[in-house]
């Protein structure tokens, strides 16, 4: 197959990233990318290169039907698609060992984590997830250490629980049900979550919480531990 | 616009949270417009294309971390493609850029070329530009901005078909090994 020839491969993803690759020969080189992942790597390299060329066109606000649309045909998009794709990716297989191996490779390099929690199923006691921060990072890293089944209609949201009893828990946003979600904050996370006793995941309709607050069972909670 | 705070919002929209794909919306929507605007030259099908375009950007939230581009080039590039894609509707006709327009992108201080210099994000590609041949950047430029086919600049630029791809191939050759130095 003559799409084996590098030079060719690199010609016709600049031409697709161009614009220039059109008509039949276009919707061929797109099947050909679906399954061709070193293809679609050389195109989206030539998209880095000449996208930037964007930043000379105007803004046009779009009226508001536009946004309106949107809407209207994403009501009722299943959950499970995204979850599912989720699940797919399957980085983390499960249980103990596997929290012992990621606490033991971030043990390697003590001096930058600053806080973790390692988050139990209140029914099984048995951790699920670990929350953690890195020094001066504004980003907040949940990785599931057990991959969790959630209903189509629901989603994971974690919350800080409040030093003092009489305020209400903050959310600090949803998570994949597996796999690693990185949560970034305005300033290092570190230090905005400095005074958090514990964290709480809870179960929420898809969207998160409608409130603010959370709504769900609490599934899982952990202490916030200074490293 | 934090090419982080986009990631992040577009994690978000992954996970199904409306309120990120609300405010993903509210940031991008404006430039995303534009781009299908310039390339469709038509309204219509410019919503069209930005409706389509944000519906499946909420589908395939959760696919973007797997290329490896700034949250706004993945955006843009599902944009371009369906932009691209309305052009080959059968029997469509669209009227071209005027002429003016085309001659201002002759003169390499005028116009986008000037502008993408000022930007922090297109700098280093604008200086590239800059040291292409004037025939080599102009047909790269309007084939990008307006979605113009090999036939359409050639007939535009009055050039035979041959000499406007070998301008356009030899033009990305000299983009790419200039943004590689």
């Amino acid at each position: 197959m003559k799409y084996a020839n590098p030079e060719l491969r690199d010609k016709l993803a600049a031409e697709y990233a161009l614009g220039t690759l059109r008509g039949a020969a276009r919707a061929r080189f797109r099947r050909l990318m679906k399954y061709d992942p070193a293809l679609r790597r050389t195109v989206t390299e030539w998209e880095n290169r000449i996208y930037p060329m964007t930043e000379a066109t105007a803004e046009v606000e779009p009226p508001a039907r536009v946004w309106n649309a949107i809407q209207a045909s994403l009501a009722g998009t299943a959950q499970q698609i995204v979850l599912g794709f989720w699940r797919t990716l399957g980085l983390f297989s499960s249980g103990l060992a596997l929290a012992l191996l990621l606490y033991l490779g971030l043990a390697q390099r003590p001096e930058t984590l600053s806080y973790m929690a390692l988050l139990n199923d209140q029914k099984s006691q048995q951790p699920v997830l670990m929350v953690s921060t890195v020094r001066n990072s504004p980003k907040l890293m949940i990785k599931v250490l057990a991959p969790q089944t959630i209903a189509a209609d629901k989603v994971l949201e974690l919350w800080a629980l409040p030093a003092e009893q009489d305020k209400p828990p903050k959310s600090l946003g949803l998570f994949a049900a597996s796999g690693v979600t990185t949560l970034q904050f305005s300033q290092a996370a570190d230090q905005q979550l400095g005074n958090i006793p514990a964290l709480a995941v809870s179960l929420e309709p898809k969207g998160g919480s409608p409130t603010g607050l959370p709504t769900g069972p609490v599934l899982y909670v952990g202490k916030w531990l200074k490293m | 616009m934090q090419p982080d705070a986009l990631g992040q919002l577009l994690e978000q929209c992954a996970l199904g949270n409306r309120a990120a794909f609300a405010d993903l919306y509210r940031q991008t929507s404006a430039k995303l417009f534009g781009v299908a605007l310039r390339i469709l030259r038509r309204e219509d099908w410019a919503e069209e294309v930005l409706q389509e375009s944000f519906v499946n950007i909420w589908r395939h939230a959760a696919a973007y971390s797997v290329y490896k581009s700034a949250p706004m080039t993945w955006m843009i590039s599902i944009v371009r493609n369906r932009a691209l894609d309305i052009l080959r509707r059968p029997g469509l006709e669209i009227a071209l850029a005027d002429e003016s327009l085309i001659e201002a992108w002759e003169d390499s201080d005028a116009g986008p070329l000037d502008r993408l210099l000022k930007s922090n994000e297109a700098a280093a590609l604008a200086r590239c530009l800059q040291q292409l041949d004037g025939n080599q950047r102009q047909s790269i430029m309007l084939a990008f901005y307006y979605g113009l086919t090999h036939a359409e600049l050639a007939k535009h630029l009055r050039q035979p078909l041959g000499t406007v791809k070998s301008w356009i191939r030899r033009g990305l050759q000299r983009l790419r090994e200039c943004l590689t130095i």
